[in-house]
């Protein structure tokens, strides 16, 4: 049962002169329950795509295409009816917490807030209730921080907030967007742990966009990679490990530290200026005459999808 | 000169696009260089001498377009001429209390340490001394004149200059091309002057305009109460005299509303015209960065 | 702490510089000192002269004078006017509460209004109402406050005689008294509200582009919500300085008003003793002014520091 079904998202931004292509033709279906961890370098587009759900993109941006959640697109949802989804249906857990925050609120009011605007709670019930479902969620520490201010705390803490207040109305959907990034090790660990206790008691779906492999490789159920506004290769977690069957998602395994630290050659792409056929065909070092002009398809093979003319 | 007038002629047009951005500054600049030009040619434009004399308190009539004060003067005649005062006056001021603030910031931001600290201290003393108070006591002892206006403002209104000069400083002072002429040996003063002045200077230039309108207001306000030089009237003095003699009870609005009225449209262009500045002092510094050299020739990054 | 320490130390500072200036002031003039501290009455005649002269302590050694002026500060002494025949604090801090409750209404007044309506104009600035909203203010801070009194003076009293023309609280009832205040309250309000329009809305464009808001939007608020909740609070937080900061400002402006109006504050003071030269009156409300200046100052020191928990969690 498909949960959050995207359709050929276009994104286009005006910025100075030029034009960025930042999303190209992306199709994508996140089923309920599973976490999907969208993938790539910075740039890629997949940050765009998680702000495209909930229509947080700023105003000069062109979306083509449609994405499907409980049968409705929602980029023909109004103002309105947006604003009921989101933090209610939909989460978006920012990048950047330190600055996500409202530095001169306090913690407990900020994650009861979806609570009394969505459910028009009074302030008190409201943070009493957050309270309880921290306690349920083992957020430990974090009871006797509530009456505190964002600035008092480090990164790890204030992501941990943020995570908690999207998870108070119970969304059918949650998506972080880099929840790792930025944070020391001790910090990372502990953002690991609440996710994938998230994922094990309230059973959501969990659109996971990141670019740290060890998060993904821990909690993901699928993986899909991105390269210059396109997925390259979507497959179930522990096939992709095995064997990533994209060039260049091969060559991002090759590129970590574990693996060698290999650098993947030539130069990343111009967004305002991308190549032509195949994204990925200057760099790559399996290429053949056919990817300078067309635009490989999906191809499904053994139950995965790779955008790749060596597979078909 | 003809590379300044381009200069001058560009910058003019890289103004108007960054205000075709606020329809309104563009207005305000037409406005202003309006009154400018009747400022600097009112001898031109006047229908009569500022001394010549007529029937006093009269009505508008064709011969006088807005009728005569209580000495007989063409109130027309005075209106163009008091332009002169009341722009000389808010012009002046504002280079007096934007220089000081140009130099205070520049000292203060490039030398730091105990420097900073002390001239920062002053600046807050000296941001809270109420000015036109100080001004109406000056001008008491001494003989009132526009000039002690234009001094004792100035002397007190660097104060909104210097901090965003000082924290431009701060920022420049980093930057490669202050580093390089720091480490190939020139004189501190000539790095001041030739690297960092030039690009201090458009940053400023929105503070420049918001002081000129204050201070016109403050001499009008100041000559309302009857500290201006009598002789030659802004428009603040001008009112003052409708009101002392008997301009306002005899319901001669003609005399009074459009001095008022000339001062609040001149303000305003000047405030409209800042307001965009404001906005892109970035853009513009940037824009004329590229035209100006260098006075050491030095190549900048 | 040091920061603290260091705010205490400006204030001081500040006060100890105005009250020399007051004191050297008269006597670095011109002229002599005697006339300069004593107005220029002119019914002196030699023999007064030198009465005053002892009085004031003028034949003693500068440094000297200057510790009695410390003293006589510090009691509230600020001189006689020879012109209102009255102890010139007596007679400022008699007309002060006007000044100072035209003052205080129109500072509150005007800080609503202004935050009111200036967030609102940065919040969607491209609006046409946003645009019109911003020219209007624009165009009160513009007038000059004197000029906005006449034209609301001529306008409302003398033409439409809706408000009266001069004078007030010869009957000190209450309706009377609002009735006298609210022409020039309102004059004064337009004119600090927009000061504070245009500062609100700097701040708020300045806000709007942070990562809260949009993080706000994320939890489903609303763009009126995300405005009322988060946004309008933490742009007025610079607003409190800045009113401090112009209160110099809008204390000059009242002086002005009050003096178009006829009203019985110090504005009318210090218009009557600029024609009489009486240079005690003028000095002391200086002072005044000044000293007011600062405790505004102080409060909003205080008050920003106890509403912004950052500065707060500090101490």
């Amino acid at each position: 049962m498909s949960c959050l079904h995207i359709k050929n998202l276009s994104v286009k931004f005006k910025t100075g002169g030029a034009t960025v292509f930042a999303v190209s033709r992306v199709s994508l279906d996140h089923t309920g329950g599973e976490t999907l961890a969208l993938m790539g370098e910075t740039g890629c587009g997949k940050s765009v795509i998680a702000n495209s759900i909930v229509r947080l993109l700023p105003e000069n941006t062109s979306i083509k295409g449609e994405i499907f959640f409980k049968g409705r697109d929602l980029l023909k949802a109004s103002e309105r009816e947006l604003n009921q989804i989101r933090g209610q249906e939909i989460a978006i857990i920012l990048q950047n917490p330190g600055l996500a925050l409202n530095p001169i609120k306090k913690l407990g009011k900020q994650i009861a807030e979806p609570l009394v605007i969505h459910k028009k709670m009074p302030w008190k019930q409201a943070v009493l209730q957050a309270e309880q479902m921290m306690n349920q969620l083992r957020f430990t520490g974090l009871k006797e921080k509530i009456k505190a201010y964002p600035f008092q705390f480090s990164g790890g803490m204030n992501q941990r907030v943020i995570i908690a207040s999207s998870m108070v109305l119970n969304p059918r959907v949650i998506i972080a967007d880099e929840p790792t990034k930025g944070l020391d090790l001790e910090a990372r660990k502990e953002v690991m742990k609440e996710l994938a206790d998230i994922k094990k008691r309230k059973g959501s779906s969990l659109l996971l966009i990141t670019h740290d492999f060890d998060l993904s490789r821990e909690i993901a159920d699928r993986i899909a990679i991105m390269y210059a506004g396109e997925i390259v290769e979507i497959a179930q977690k522990k096939e992709y490990f095995k064997e990533p069957l994209h060039p260049y998602a091969r060559a991002l395994m090759q590129s970590l530290p574990e693996n060698g630290f290999k650098p993947i050659p030539g130069p990343p792409v111009a967004m305002t200026d991308p190549p032509r056929g195949c994204k990925f065909h200057p760099r790559c070092p399996f290429r053949i005459k056919r990817c300078a002009s067309e635009r490989p398809p999906e191809i499904t093979i053994n139950g995965r999808q790779v955008r790749c003319f060596l597979y078909a | 000169m003809k590379q300044k007038a381009t200069i001058g002629f560009k910058g003019l047009l890289q103004f108007d696009k960054e205000a075709g951005r606020f329809p309104a500054s563009r207005a305000g600049l037409i406005v202003f260089l309006i009154f400018l030009f009747i400022a600097l040619f009112a001898g031109i434009l006047a229908p009569y001498g500022p001394n010549e004399r007529f029937a006093p308190f009269e009505s508008p009539s064709h011969s006088h377009l807005l009728g005569t004060n209580d000495m007989g003067h063409d109130i027309l005649t005075e209106l163009i001429y008091g332009s002169r005062v009341s722009l000389l006056v808010g012009i002046l001021t504002a280079c007096l209390a934007t220089g000081l603030g140009l130099v205070i910031g520049l000292v203060s931001g490039y030398f730091r340490g105990i420097t900073d600290e002390v001239l920062m201290a002053v600046t807050d003393i000296f941001l809270m001394i109420p000015r036109i108070p100080l001004v109406i006591i000056c001008a008491v002892f001494l003989r009132s004149s526009y000039w002690l206006i234009i001094l004792v403002l100035g002397l007190l209104w660097w104060t909104t200059t210097v901090r965003i000069v000082r924290s431009k400083i701060l920022q420049i002072r980093e930057m490669g091309f202050v580093i390089s002429a720091e480490t190939l040996g020139f004189s501190k003063f000539h790095i001041l002057f030739s690297e960092i002045l030039p690009n201090t200077v458009f940053v400023i230039i929105p503070k420049f305009m918001l002081t000129v309108a204050s201070a016109m207001i403050a001499e009008a306000s100041l000559s309302f109460l009857g500290l201006g030089d009598p002789s030659s009237k802004s428009w603040g003095m001008m009112i003052r005299y409708a009101f002392e003699r008997g301009g306002f009870i005899r319901d001669m609005w003609w005399w009074y509303i459009p001095p008022g009225l000339c001062i609040t449209v001149c303000v305003l262009s000047i405030v409209l015209m800042s307001f965009s500045l404001e906005n892109s002092v970035d853009r513009f510094t940037d824009f004329f960065r590229g035209l100006i050299p260098s006075f050491t020739g030095m190549r900048r990054d | 702490m040091p920061v603290f320490y260091k705010k205490v130390l400006r204030y001081a500072l500040t006060l100890i510089m105005i009250i020399s200036l007051n004191f050297f002031i008269p006597r670095l003039m011109p002229g002599d000192p005697v006339i300069n501290l004593a107005g220029e009455e002119l019914s002196f005649n030699e023999e007064q002269i030198e009465t005053i002269r002892e009085e004031m302590g003028l034949s003693k050694p500068l440094g000297l004078q200057y510790l009695n002026y410390w003293k006589d500060i510090l009691q509230l002494k600020l001189g006689y006017s020879y012109h209102f025949h009255e102890e010139v604090s007596r007679l400022l801090f008699g007309r002060m509460q006007w000044t100072l409750l035209l003052v205080g209404l129109s500072v509150v007044f005007g800080a609503f209004i202004g935050a009111f309506f200036g967030s609102r104009a940065g919040w969607r600035s491209e609006r046409f109402g946003s645009r019109l909203s911003t020219s209007l203010f624009l165009f009160f801070y513009s007038v000059p406050p004197f000029f906005m009194a006449i034209l609301f003076l001529y306008f409302f009293a003398f033409k439409l005689g809706i408000f009266p023309l001069k004078g007030y609280y010869r009957t000190g009832t209450l309706p009377d008294i609002i009735w006298h205040l609210v022409l020039p309250v309102l004059v004064l309000t337009l004119f600090s509200s927009a000061r504070n329009f245009v500062i609100m809305r700097g701040s708020v464009l300045h806000e709007k582009n942070r990562l809260y808001p949009l993080f706000a939007r994320a939890k489903g608020l609303s763009d009126k919500q995300v405005l009322n909740r988060h946004v309008f609070w933490n742009a007025s937080l610079p607003l409190i300085t800045l009113i401090a900061l112009d209160f110099g400002f809008i204390f000059s402006g009242a002086l002005f008003i009050e003096i178009v109006f006829s009203m019985n504050g110090m504005g009318t003071l210090i218009y009557d003793s600029i024609k009489a030269l009486d240079y005690p009156v003028l000095q002391g409300a200086f002072f005044v002014i000044a000293l007011m200046v600062v405790s505004a100052n102080i409060l909003a020191d205080i008050t920003y520091s106890l509403i912004d928990p950052r500065v707060r969690h500090q101490r």
